[in-house]
């Protein structure tokens, strides 16, 4: 029945032409029979005509309401919309046909420039839009944004070359910057930690010399005092060997005066021993005095015994001057004793003498000594004061230096801290630039 | 319907360079659009193929595993190019190069499948047949057909290994 409908339009019209044809005849000849054949086969023919012309509009309706609803979907901008049912030939199957086709070239080209467009999104140029199918305006744009995407296929490897290149060379600077910071920092660390080392040093050094500046201070005062005492007993030596001399002097003096004393002695002794011949020829002449004192009596006795005590004293000066002589024997014994002593005493000196002349030109080589000595202990004391001032200096001097590497080092810290920073953003900035498709892939992944 | 008794008369069928053969499917595959260069390269009524399974035009020189790569690629939301051999309703076939995509709904979810396929270069064509020749007897070897096809999968993927590059940049070199 459908193909009865769709395909025998024409032979309908055909017929009822044909029965109509028939009528106009058999009304004109007044044919009954025919009319009478004619009339219901028309009727028929019509009713026929009308429902399948009923059909007909009801399916083209349809197929218009498709057509419409398709149109309007791609309108709105459904790609995906379609006339399917069909019709097989004739201007609507055209229609169609060609609505159907106008949504399949706009929907390959819009897939195609979208998978385009992503791949490129992706940092990858090859997938192009195929122009192959694509037909009038379509073909120029496909070939305008494949020309567009070489463009940026071209430029982006220019600009992955160049970044990685800068990137390589960015990862070398800031490496060779992150090991010199590091470099840095440990070497002030341990510049540092000498520092303090040798600012401790200094300071013991410092305090070393200040007390052996005091100790060498304490040295000259105690030399200078030395240097006095010996100069003191110089002089002292000195005064001795006057002293000496006079003694010597003194001493000849003595013995010449102790010699003139022993003969002195002798011319007493050679007195004495003529007061003993007095005293004897005293004591003769009492014995004689007495003996005609004898021959008196009477007389003569008065004078006799005068005449004994004239003995007597005869006897008592020549005891006395016995006495005497012994004593003065004795004396110039003494004398002799006393002279030899004191020639003895004066060699002694002159040898005393002699050994302080020694001693004094001993002290005057030693007092040339300790002064040469004193000198060189006041250049030493000078020299110790300097360096005292220098290792001062050098005290003050370390603990700027120290301060100063502290710096350095928390500076070379800082940069270390940047350095890496930077290193890390190379590393990103590269990774984003090279990477950004396989980070991608792993995203989609 | 057995691959086995599809009957083929080896005639090759061609199709103008500004046409392309349009298919849309639903979610299992079932055609619901094919357009008039379909139906006149396949030779087949659009009513005999609306609501019949795409695989209705499989010619038996095809790789299992490439349409179980096409699948995995499109059912994935990507799109996917192949080279793929089609068989006429009357036993011819023809060659073509397909770019099947998915097609979203507005909530971004896959509704449906579209299959542009435009008239292939003769040198690609050259260079593909030997290769499907070669994936089919290797999934041949296997009396399974899943087993057949994980073998085929596994050539493809140590070709492509060899080469280097990933299926997509693949296909663009031949």
């Amino acid at each position: 029945m459908i193909n009865l409908f769709s395909l025998s339009n024409l032979r309908l019209v055909l017929a009822v032409c044909w029965c109509l044809g028939l009528l106009t005849v058999s009304s004109v000849f007044a044919v009954p029979e025919l009319m009478a054949y004619a009339i219901p086969v028309l009727g028929g023919l019509l009713t026929v005509c009308c429902v399948s012309g009923g059909l007909t509009i009801y399916r083209q309706q349809r197929y218009l309401d498709e057509l419409c609803d398709t149109v309007l979907a791609a309108a709105d901008g459904n790609m995906d919309a379609r006339i399917s049912n069909r019709q097989k030939r004739g201007k609507l199957a055209n229609m169609q046909n060609a609505v159907n086709q106008l949504l399949d070239l706009t929907e390959a080209f819009t897939k195609e420039a979208a998978a385009a467009m992503n791949c490129a999104s992706r940092g990858d140029y090859y997938r192009k839009i195929v122009p192959r199918g694509l037909r009038g305006d379509l073909v120029g744009y496909a070939e305008k944004v494949n020309s567009a995407l070489e463009i940026m296929d071209v430029q982006t490897k220019t600009f992955r070359s160049s970044a990685g290149r800068i990137g390589d060379d960015l990862k070398l600077v800031v490496g060779d910057l992150s090991n010199s910071a590091r470099s840095l920092s440990s070497n002030s660390d341990f510049l540092s930690q000498n520092v303090t080392r040798i600012a401790d040093q200094a300071a013991e050094m410092r305090k070393a010399a200040e007390e052996s500046s005091a100790a060498l201070d304490g040295i000259a005062t105690a030399t200078e005092q030395f240097s006095g005492s010996i100069q003191q007993i110089g002089s002292q030596i000195d005064g001795s060997a006057t002293l000496s001399e006079t003694a010597v002097e003194r001493a000849r003096s003595a013995a010449e005066h102790m010699e003139r004393l022993d003969a002195l002695a002798t011319r007493v002794t050679g007195v004495v021993e003529l007061i003993t011949d007095v005293a004897e020829q005293t004591n003769l002449l009492a014995l004689n005095a007495t003996i005609e004192a004898a021959r008196a009596g009477e007389a003569g006795k008065g004078f006799a015994v005068v005449a004994s005590e004239v003995k007597n004293l005869a006897n008592q000066s020549s005891h006395a001057a016995e006495e005497v002589i012994r004593e003065i024997g004795e004396m110039q014994e003494m004398t002799r004793e006393a002279v030899a002593f004191v020639r003895d005493i004066s060699e002694k000196i002159n040898e005393i003498d002699d050994g302080a002349r020694l001693v004094a030109n001993a002290t005057r080589e030693q007092t040339d000594a300790v002064n040469e000595i004193s000198n060189r202990i006041e250049q030493a004391v000078c020299r110790m004061r300097d360096i005292v001032t220098s290792v001062g200096h050098v005290a003050s001097g370390t603990n700027d230096s120290r301060e100063v590497l502290v710096t350095l080092h928390n500076e070379a810290t800082g940069l270390l801290g940047r350095a890496e920073s930077l290193d890390g953003d190379v590393r990103n900035f590269i990774s984003q630039v090279l990477d950004d498709r396989a980070k991608e892939t792993a995203k989609q992944a | 319907m057995k691959q086995d008794s599809l009957f083929l008369t080896g005639v090759e069928r061609h199709f103008d360079e500004d046409e392309i053969i349009v298919s849309k499917t639903d979610l299992k595959g079932r055609i619901t659009y094919a357009n008039d260069v379909f139906l006149r390269v396949a030779g087949y009524h659009e009513r005999d193929i609306l609501g019949q399974p795409h695989s209705i035009i499989r010619h038996p020189d095809m790789p299992r595993c490439v349409f179980s790569l096409l699948w995995q690629t499109i059912e994935a939301g990507r799109e996917i190019f192949a080279y793929v051999i089609n068989r006429c309703s009357n036993g011819d076939h023809y060659w073509v190069l397909a770019n099947v995509t998915p097609t979203f709904g507005p909530q971004g979810k896959i509704i449906g499948y579209h299959s542009n396929r435009r008239v292939p270069r003769r040198d690609a064509i050259e260079k593909v047949i030997p290769l499907y020749a070669a994936l089919c007897e290797e999934e041949a070897k296997e009396r399974n057909r899943k087993d057949g096809m994980a073998r085929g999968t596994a050539m493809v993927g140590k070709l492509l290994g060899e080469a280097g590059i990933d299926y997509d940049q693949f296909v663009f070199t031949l």
